[in-house]
């Protein structure tokens, strides 16, 4: 997936099911939309679901450090290629 | 006529504030040498052999703070408790409950003998009660540093956990109300419950603080107090899911609010 289609699941699934309304890419989404470490294990699962495979304990771990959407999308490109090599 | 207060006055402050230290030791004593003596070997024997090593320490913390509870009920008879039979009999829910005392999360425990909550991190860190919450599998309130693998296992087990019976209790406002007033709530709890689709419960909890009051040491015995918990609301998962989370919390806040009376006759 590139870059700009991984921008618009991740956007949807912000939007849709977590409720955030219009989410920056650079917004810190703790202090912004109320993101916290429940809402980060649960878009963990979704994108699981969105890559089509599962993500290690260490790498769930790493997320938990995502501030920003643009974060969300460089640990998203991270696992696809270490997950493609 | 101004005089000397009498000397009666003295005496009944004094036996009071005696009856006082006397119950609060006594509490503390089976706190520490109560939970050596009567529960540490059990612990350490679920740890060593349980296979349901999570299980074991949940009972076991359940019976501990019944033991804990029954002191006070005796030792205060001042204090008159009444709490909604159902509530005991609650499964597989999640149970948010409004916070005015350090008291509250022991009756909590003392309810359930399958019971999970949240728990600010530095408790974790306490010695012997940090490796029995840890051992019970409660969660832990943020997920810094090593608390980040606690969280994400706790998290990912909580559904099955919820199926299988257990509870999850939770203070949603964070911290002990000073006026009785209900404070913004966090919403990790109802988070969690729609996440694992289960039915959340709203109880209120009246007075405790009487008993055991923020910032004094000492129980107050004296005064002549009802506590009460009760069944403010219930959200099946199907209506739950069928709200935002901030409709799902103005909902949960209401309902802490209402007054226990104002929910008798309502179907609950």
């Amino acid at each position: 997936m590139t870059r700009d289609e991984l921008k618009g699941n991740v956007l949807s699934i912000l939007e849709n099911d977590f409720e955030f309304e219009h989410p920056g890419l650079d917004d810190n989404l703790r202090d912004d939309h109320g993101f916290d470490s429940i809402d980060a294990i649960e878009l963990l699962g979704k994108i699981e679901i969105m890559l089509g495979f599962s993500l290690s304990r260490e790498e769930k771990e790493k997320a938990m450090g995502i501030r920003t959407v643009n974060d969300i999308l460089d640990y998203i490109e991270k696992i696809q290629s270490s997950h493609h090599r | 006529m101004a005089g000397k207060p009498p000397r009666n006055s003295f005496r009944i402050q004094l036996g009071g504030w005696l009856s006082d230290f006397a119950v609060t030791m006594t509490c503390w004593a089976y706190f520490t040498l109560g939970f050596v003596l009567l529960f540490s070997v059990g612990y350490c024997v679920a740890y060593l052999f349980s296979p349901q090593r999570e299980i074991s320490f949940q009972r076991l913390t359940n019976l501990f703070f019944r033991g804990f509870l029954g002191i006070v009920r005796t030792a205060a008879p001042r204090h008159h408790w009444q709490i909604d039979k159902r509530i005991a009999e609650t499964k597989s829910s999640v149970i948010i409950c409004n916070h005015l005392s350090y008291l509250d999360p022991l009756l909590m425990i003392s309810l359930f003998k399958r019971q999970k909550t949240i728990v600010k991190t530095k408790f974790f860190k306490v010695p012997i009660l940090g490796w029995v919450i840890r051992n019970a599998g409660y969660c832990p309130a943020d997920s810094n540093g090593k608390f980040a693998r606690m969280m994400i296992d706790q998290i990912e087990q909580m559904e099955g956990y919820l199926a299988g019976g257990g509870n999850l209790f939770v203070f949603p406002e964070g911290t002990r109300s000073r006026d009785g007033k209900i404070a913004p709530l966090n919403r990790g709890a109802l988070k969690i419950a729609r996440l694992c689709r289960a039915p959340v419960y709203v109880l209120h909890l009246c007075n405790t603080e009487k008993l055991f009051t923020p910032g004094k040491f000492l129980f107050n015995t004296r005064i002549k107090n009802t506590i009460s918990l009760t069944i403010v609301d219930r959200i099946e998962p199907d209506s739950g899911q069928g709200l935002s989370l901030t409709e799902l919390e103005s909902r949960i806040s209401q309902a802490l609010m209402m007054l226990p009376a104002e929910s008798e006759g309502r179907t609950i």
